[in-house]
């Protein structure tokens, strides 16, 4: 009997899950570079205005493909799509492919947009509400702002919400943009008073030590929690106090760009804090409080600071102690002294690449301690002005 | 079991297959497996070979490829996988009259894997050994980590590329992955193992890529030349007719659909004996360089000067040299440096790619890996080590 010319089958593919498997470690991919270069995100030739849409063109060098390839001639960008790009090589491979129409190298995807960027970003982290009594209307907990319109405030746009409905429409799961047919709002099912929402009180050692690279770290951060924060409250209020060996409530400019000098005195900071926290009754402020130092606070104010921040994290949701390092060194008392505390989170952060972990530490879903894994050292009594 | 309209009729695809053959094709067995969509873009994002090893690189083809069909860019009708039995996924939603098309193009498509010469050294195989070699990728995910498994599958793909695709001899200067390979001093044998694997695929597809002219272009005339001959209704004809010029385009030489054919029809218009002596020997740039006249680029390039044809060509032909690829060159090693040649012909290396692509080929050297090549007309040496690139002085 010879070998039939030809067999017709088909099978059940409901249970081959290897494209899904290597395309979600595709996107797994983009999500880690994103969050390594979230800093860079911040910077400001990384947000670029395009078409009138906040598009980040976010520096992922880890996901392109290198290859040796001609310069392509025809377009001057010598970027993609040399002549054996399609088909040569392993991904694409060869197989005979019957179709029609151009190629598929048109479609790359470095650019996303700012809402993207946060969907993914935010996707990991929660607001922290560590007294389950204090619960402000419209606050943290959030049932109240669990429904979803297809109308509402720019304000209340539901990033993941309206990206799921994108890949809906289009059957796609790679960050599609997001077109108006897509948007989904968050919404209230109770009414809430105007006032309520969060303050965030951004806290800064500008004392002499703190140089361009610690105000960057400090800058990037506030720029995404301050995001993060607008996701969740109808209303954040900002202030800014910058600190060496005084407190002084500032402008945003100037707390980002003033000269830096002077010894470091904590607790006029926190102290200055606590001041300003009684402009925002309780009842309907859900208060965040940030500190980011080098920490090398003056050795006789250790005490006292961290008698205030103890004042402080009676008042707060959170109090997050950010201490960036630029060389290999231990934690200051402050940190140690703040690490036990009650609604208090202590990170180090070494490089730029650390701001995720700092926003992971402090606002993270899963925090197996309280103290963040980010370079957490052992505590010792160093740290002087 | 309901089949909707475009299932695959047994005696349909029985009677092509004997027009097929009555014509001259000679394909080996094809099982025919009717996918859905989804599957096919799949099957795409990994050149055929479903059973290849999971990495990345598919998931991210994978997802182009889906939004290019979101927006309608492409689609796909049907993929053949060069094996013995041959696979040939076709789409489960063609329409009767495109699987008539589809299945005569699968049919020219398998007799020109079993008929070329370039396809002899190709394991018959290759769905079986992928099979085979998944449990040894797995002990090496186990040994290694996933990372670094999933970095040397990287690694080893940039520099798979880089092959003499007529001699498999470590010692031929163009087989970069094989020297590598064969002289790297710290590699693993995990590693040794996965880059060997790497090299058998890049090695597997290759003659596609030297003849994905001649056989697009093979298939397409032979599915016109049998829909010429099958009976179809007027209704079908019309239909058909639509589907063949979809795939063929208007115009333009960068659709190999459209050039393979306009080379055939005229390889066949010289001569039956000719044609079939090419379609057994010749690649693309043997087939461009032996077939294609002033005459018939004016065909497919309405307008053109004779002057401009010529120039054309040799455009043509340089395009299609070595697959599209630059010509790197071992050189040799000097200490612990692998020394890279960059054959320029004209084209520059894009820059922007280069010294990732080099950092690859060190992180798998184990060592700094040197390459000399030129930029508009002046020479450029770059020295790469695992993670870094700098330039060193002409």
């Amino acid at each position: 009997m010879t070998a039939p010319r030809f067999v017709i089958r088909r099978d059940d593919w409901d249970l081959f899950s290897k494209p899904e498997d290597d395309a979600n470690r595709h996107r797994e991919r983009v999500r880690d570079a994103i969050k390594k270069n979230l800093a860079d995100l911040v910077s400001e030739d990384s947000i670029v205005l395009s078409d009138g849409r906040r598009i980040v063109r976010v520096p992922l060098p880890t996901l392109d493909e290198f290859r040796f390839r001609f310069e392509d001639a025809s377009d001057g960008s010598g970027s993609r799509g040399g002549p054996a790009d399609k088909g040569a090589g392993a991904p694409g491979g060869g197989g005979h492919e019957g179709g029609q129409g151009p190629g598929l190298d048109d479609l790359v995807e470095t650019d996303i947009t700012l809402d993207t960027a946060d969907a993914i970003l935010f996707e990991a982290l929660e607001l922290p509400d560590l007294d389950p009594d204090r619960k402000a209307p419209g606050g943290p907990g959030g049932e109240s702002l669990d429904d979803v319109a297809r109308t509402g405030l720019a304000k209340n746009v539901d990033v993941r919400r309206s990206l799921l409905q994108a890949a809906r429409h289009r059957g796609t799961r790679v960050l599609p943009a997001i077109l108006p047919e897509d948007l989904r709002y968050r919404t209230w099912t109770d009414s809430i008073g105007e006032e309520t929402g969060a303050v965030v009180l951004a806290l800064m050692d500008t004392s002499g030590s703190m140089g361009s690279f610690e105000k960057f770290i400090a800058r990037s951060f506030f720029f995404w929690s301050i995001r993060f924060l607008r996701t969740r409250y109808p209303h954040v209020s900002v202030v800014f106090v910058a600190h060496d060996v005084r407190a002084r409530e500032v402008d945003e400019t100037t707390f980002f760009h003033r000269g830096a000098s002077g010894g470091t005195v904590s607790s006029s900071a926190y102290q200055l804090a606590l001041q300003i926290l009684e402009r925002f009754p309780a009842d309907r402020y859900n208060a965040y409080c940030f500190h980011f130092t080098d920490g090398g606070n003056l050795t006789s104010d250790n005490a006292p600071a961290l008698e205030r921040a103890r004042e402080l994290t009676g008042r707060v949701n959170l109090f997050g102690y950010g201490e960036i390092h630029d060389t290999v060194r231990n934690v200051s008392p402050l940190y140690a002294g703040l690490a036990t505390m009650d609604r208090a989170r202590v990170v180090v952060l070494r490089g730029k690449d650390e701001v995720f972990s700092a926003l992971s530490a402090f606002f993270g879903r899963e925090r197996p301690d309280r103290q963040s894994a980010v370079g957490a050292m052992a505590r010792s009594e160093h740290g002087t002005a | 079991m309901g089949r909707p309209d475009g299932a695959l009729p047994r005696d349909t695809l029985a009677r092509i297959f004997d027009m097929a053959q009555e014509a001259g094709l000679k394909p080996c067995p094809i099982v025919f497996e009717e996918v859905p969509a989804r599957l096919m873009e799949a099957i795409t994002a990994y050149g055929g070979l479903l059973n290849r090893y999971q990495h990345w690189t598919f998931g991210k083809a994978y997802q182009r490829i889906r939004l290019a069909h979101e927006f309608r860019l492409t689609r796909l009708y049907e993929l053949v996988v060069n094996a013995n039995p041959a696979i040939a996924y076709l789409l489960d939603s063609n329409s009767a009259v495109e699987n008539l098309v589809v299945t005569a193009h699968v049919i020219a498509h398998v007799d020109f894997f079993q008929q070329h010469y370039r396809f002899r050294e190709v394991p018959a195989n290759m769905p079986d050994r992928l099979t085979r070699i998944a449990p040894a990728i797995e002990r090496a995910r186990v040994r290694l980590g996933a990372a670094a498994v999933e970095k040397w599958l990287e690694d080893a793909m940039v520099a798979a590329e880089l092959v003499d695709p007529y001699n498999d001899d470590w010692e031929a200067p163009a087989n970069v992955l094989a020297y590598i390979h064969h002289e790297a001093r710290d590699l693993s044998d995990d590693a040794r193992r996965l880059i060997e694997w790497v090299a058998q695929e890049a090695r597997y597809f290759r003659p596609q890529l030297d003849t994905k002219v001649a056989n697009e272009g093979w298939a397409t005339y032979w599915h016109q030349q049998l829909m010429r001959r099958y009976p179809l209704t007027p209704g079908q004809v019309l239909e058909y007719a639509r589907l063949h010029a979809a795939v063929v385009g208007s115009r333009g030489l960068d659709n190999p659909y459209r050039l393979g054919t306009a080379i055939w029809t005229r390889a066949f218009a010289d001569g039956d004996t000719d044609a079939w002596q090419a379609h057994r020997y010749l690649s693309d740039v043997g087939m461009v360089d032996r077939f294609v006249t002033p005459e018939l680029l004016a065909e497919l390039e309405p307008g053109l000067g004779r002057d401009e044809a010529l120039s054309l060509k040799s455009r043509l032909l340089q395009k299609l040299d070595n697959a599209g690829l630059p010509r790197i060159e071992v050189e040799g090693s000097e200490g612990r440096v692998l020394v890279l040649n960059h054959r320029h012909d004209g084209r520059d290396l894009d820059q922007r790619q280069l010294p990732g692509a080099l950092m690859a080929l060190s992180r798998l050297w184990g060592g700094p890996v040197r390459i000399i090549t030129a930029v508009q007309g002046k020479a450029r040496r770059l020295l790469a080590q695992p993670d870094t690139v700098i330039e060193e002085a002409g």
